[in-house]
C-alpha cells in the first residue's frame, strides 16, 4: 500500500522522466498511483470527524457571537454547557484515542473558550482578553491531555502565545513598577515555547498518540518569530541586546543537538535561515557608514551567498537520509 | 532518523522489478528538495532580489540616463539568470532565482515610467510583470522559479480583473482548472509538459484558495482601499456560490465513478452539504481542491487546503451577507452533515471491504 508521501514521490519522479511510460502503466497496473480503500477510510475517519466537530464547535461560537437579546441568560448557558456536556459523553463513547474521540475532545476545549467568553459577556467580568485566553488554556489543558492529539496541543499553544502576547501589550501596571520592557515580553514569550519544545522533547510518546514532531515544530517557529525580531532590533538598540545573545546561544545549542542527537532538518533550517536574517541585521550594523548602494549590493551578496550555502548543506543533509 | 519510507519505496519497487539497482542509486541521489526549503528559499531569493534591485535601481536612476538606461541594467539582469539557469549547481539557482525576480521588478519599474504611465493605477504594471512572467515562465529554470512565474501572472491579472463578479467568476475557474488538472494527474504526468505543467498547477490552486478569501468583504476592502484600486461591490453572487457546490459535487461524482449505484449514498448527503453550505463556498472549494490534491498525491495541497478553510472560518465571521444567527446555523447543520456523512462513509467502505 503506497502512501500519500510515496505516491507524491511516484508522480514526481513521473514528471521529471525518471520513470518511463512503461513503468508508469506497470505502476497504474499495481495500483500505487492512487489511493486504495484503506487510506480512503482513514481519510474519511479523520477527516470528516475533524471537520463535523469544528464547524460545530464554531457554529456555536458564532451563535454565543451574535448575543441574541430574546434569548434569556440562562438558556445561552445552558446551550453552550449542553454542547460541552455533548462532546465530552460522545468522547467518553468513542473508542479511546481513535479519531471521533480526539476530534470530540477537540470540541470539549473550543467549547470550554466559549463558554467562558459567553460568561465574560453575560456577567460583564471586566476581564482583559489575555485573562480570557490564558483561562482558556488552563481549561483546555486537560481535554488536550486527554486525547494526546496534535491538533488539541496546537491549538493550546497558539491560545497559550496570545494570552502572554497580550498580557505583555496590556500589562502598563507591570511595566511602570518592574520596569518590564518589550524587549522582557518577547523573552518571555520565547522561553515559554522553548520550555514547551523541550517538554515535548522529552514527553512526547505520552503527550501525544502519533509523535510527528509536528509540536516541536510549532513551538519552534514560535520562539523563533518571537526572538527574531528582538535579534534584528538587538544590533542597534542595547535594550534587545539580551533578546540577541538569547537566541545566538539557543540557535547554537539548538542547531548543534538537532544535527546531532535529534536529527530534524525542518527546524534546522529555520535556525539557519534566523541566524542568516539576523546576521543581515548586524552586517547592517556594522556597514552602516557606507553609502546605500554598496550598502544594499553587500547585504544582497550575504543573503544570497548565505541562503545559498544553508541551502547546499541541508541538501546535503536531506539526501543522506537523515531528515 | 533514517529516510524510512524511501528505503521502503525503492525496494518494493525493485521487488515488483519497476527498477534494477543502479536506477535505485540514481532515483535516491535525484530526490529533489522538501517543499518546506522550496519556500526558504523562495523568501530568500525574494529577500535578495529586493536588495539587489533596490541597491541596483536607486544610482541607476541617476546613471543610466533615464528609464530607458534602468531598464537595459533590468534586461542585463534577466539575461544573468537565463545563463545561470543554465548552470548546475544550488549556487547558481538560487542567484538566477534572485536575479530573474530583481529584474523584472527593475524592467516593469522603468517600463512604467519610460511609457510615462499613470502611477497611481495598478493596472499597467500588473499587464506588464504579468506578460513579462508569462514570457520568463517557459524558460529552462527550476520548478521554484516556474511557480513564481505563474503566479506573478495569476496574481496579476486578478488585479487587472479587480474587484467584482469577474474576480469570483476567475476565481470559479482558476479553483475547477486547478482540481481537473490534480485529478487528471497521472494522466498528464507523462507528458513532455509536466515540468511546466506542476508548477503552473501550485500556482493556480494557490490563488484559487486565496481569491476564496475574498469571496467576501473584510479581506478585500483591507486590501482595495489600500492599494487604491476602487471602490469595493459586495459581491458573493449567485453562480460563485453554486459553482462551489458544483465542484465540490464534481469532485464526489469523479471519485465515486466507479462504485455503482451505491454511490447514491454518498452523493445524496454532499448534494444536501452542498446547498447546505452554499453561503459559505470557500468552504466548499477548499474542500474540493483538497480532495482532489489528496487523491492526486500532492502531499503539499492536502495539508495547505484544510488551513485555508480555517482561514476562511475567520473571514466568514466578519462577513456581512449573512447574520452571525444564519451563519451559526448555517454550520452547525454543515457539522452534523458531515459526521452523518462519516458515519455513512465508514459503513460503505466497510461493506465493500
Amino acid at each position: 500500500m503506497m502512501g500519500l508521501r510515496e505516491r507524491d514521490q511516484l508522480h514526481r519522479w513521473v514528471e521529471s522522466g525518471r520513470l518511463g511510460a512503461e513503468q508508469w502503466q506497470q505502476l497504474e497496473r499495481l495500483g500505487w498511483h492512487q489511493p486504495d480503500s484503506r487510506q480512503w477510510r482513514n481519510l474519511l475517519d479523520r477527516l470528516l470527524a475533524l471537520a463535523g466537530v469544528l464547524l460545530l464547535a464554531v457554529g456555536l461560537i458564532f451563535f454565543l457571537a451574535w448575543n441574541w437579546d430574546d434569548l434569556h441568560r440562562f438558556a445561552k448557558l445552558g446551550l453552550a454547557v449542553g454542547a460541552l456536556t455533548t462532546f465530552t459523553a460522545l468522547a467518553g463513547y468513542a473508542a479511546p484515542y481513535s479519531s471521533l474521540q480526539r476530534a470530540m475532545l477537540l470540541g470539549c476545549a473550543l467549547t470550554s473558550g466559549a463558554l467562558l467568553a459567553l460568561i465574560g459577556q453575560t456577567y460583564q467580568t471586566g476581564a482583559d482578553i489575555w485573562q480570557l485566553f490564558a483561562a482558556w488554556a488552563v481549561l483546555m489543558l486537560p481535554w488536550a491531555l486527554l486525547s494526546r492529539s496534535a491538533v488539541c496541543w496546537g491549538l493550546w499553544l497558539l491560545v497559550c502565545n496570545l494570552a502572554l502576547l497580550r498580557f505583555f501589550i496590556s500589562m502598563p501596571m507591570f511595566q511602570l513598577f518592574w520596569g518590564f520592557g518589550q524587549a522582557d515580553g518577547l523573552l518571555m514569550l520565547g522561553l515559554f515555547n522553548l520550555a514547551v519544545l523541550l517538554l515535548f522533547e522529552w514527553l512526547e510518546p505520552y503527550l501525544l498518540c502519533r509523535p510527528a514532531r509536528l509540536i516541536q515544530r510549532l513551538a519552534g517557529l514560535l520562539l523563533l518569530a518571537a526572538w527574531t525580531p528582538g535579534g534584528l532590533l538587538g544590533w542597534w538598540e542595547s535594550g534587545f541586546a539580551a533578546v540577541l545573545l538569547v537566541l545566538l546561544v539557543v540557535c547554537a545549542v539548538g542547531i548543534v543537538g538537532y544535527l546531532y542527537l535529534r536529527r530534524d532538518l525542518p527546524l534546522l533550517a529555520l535556525q539557519l535561515f534566523c541566524l542568516i536574517i539576523v546576521g543581515a541585521s548586524g552586517l547592517a550594523r556594522g556597514l552602516e557608514a557606507l553609502d546605500g548602494f554598496m550598502l544594499f549590493n553587500i547585504l544582497g551578496g550575504y543573503l544570497l551567498l548565505s541562503s545559498a550555502l544553508a541551502s547546499i548543506w541541508l541538501h546535503r543533509l536531506y539526501r543522506e537520509g537523515r531528515g | 532518523m533514517k529516510q524510512a519510507w524511501l528505503d521502503n519505496l525503492l525496494k518494493a519497487m525493485g521487488r515488483e522489478r519497476l527498477i534494477d539497482s543502479a536506477q535505485h542509486q540514481g532515483l535516491l541521489e535525484l530526490e529533489g528538495s522538501p517543499w518546506w526549503l522550496s519556500l526558504l528559499l523562495g523568501a530568500a531569493a525574494w529577500l535578495s532580489a529586493l536588495m539587489i534591485g533596490g541597491a541596483f535601481f536607486m544610482p541607476v536612476m541617476l546613471l543610466a540616463d533615464g528609464p530607458w538606461g534602468q531598464m537595459l541594467v533590468g534586461v542585463l539582469m534577466l539575461g544573468a539568470s537565463v545563463w545561470l539557469f543554465r548552470q548546475s549547481g544550488l549556487f547558481s539557482a538560487q542567484l538566477a532565482l534572485a536575479f530573474s525576480l530583481g529584474g523584472q521588478l527593475i524592467v516593469v519599474i522603468a517600463l512604467v515610467q519610460g511609457l510615462d504611465l499613470p502611477t497611481y493605477r495598478l493596472s499597467y504594471p500588473a499587464l506588464i510583470s504579468a506578460l513579462l512572467a508569462a514570457a520568463l515562465f517557459w524558460m529552462p529554470a527550476t520548478a521554484l522559479h516556474r511557480m513564481l512565474c505563474a503566479l506573478l501572472v495569476l496574481g496579476n491579472t486578478a488585479v487587472l480583473i479587480g474587484a467584482g463578479p469577474a474576480l469570483a467568476l476567475y476565481g470559479l475557474l482558476l479553483a475547477s482548472a486547478a482540481v481537473v488538472g490534480w485529478l487528471a494527474r497521472a494522466h498528464w504526468a507523462l507528458a513532455g509538459l509536466a515540468q511546466w505543467l506542476r508548477p503552473l498547477l501550485n500556482a493556480a490552486t494557490l490563488v484559487a484558495l486565496a481569491l476564496m478569501l475574498f469571496g467576501h468583504q473584510s479581506v478585500m476592502e483591507m486590501l482595495w482601499q489600500r492599494l487604491g484600486a476602487g471602490t469595493v461591490h459586495h459581491w458573493l453572487p449567485l453562480f460563485y456560490r453554486l459553482g462551489a457546490g458544483l465542484l465540490l459535487l464534481g469532485v464526489g461524482l469523479w471519485l465515486l465513478r466507479n462504485s455503482g449505484r451505491q454511490r447514491l449514498l454518498l452523493l445524496v448527503p454532499l448534494f444536501l452539504l452542498c446547498l447546505l453550505l452554499n453561503q459559505a463556498p470557500g468552504l466548499l472549494v477548499s474542500a474540493a481542491l483538497g480532495l482532489a490534491a489528496w487523491q492526486a498525491g500532492s502531499r503539499l495541497w492536502s495539508a495547505v487546503a484544510p488551513v485555508f478553510a480555517l482561514g476562511y472560518l475567520g473571514e466568514l465571521y466578519y462577513s456581512l451577507h449573512l447574520s452571525l444567527l444564519d451563519k451559526s446555523l448555517v454550520l452547525v447543520l454543515s457539522g452534523m452533515g458531515l459526521l452523518v456523512l462519516r458515519w455513512l462513509a465508514l459503513r460503505w467502505i466497510g461493506r465493500l471491504s
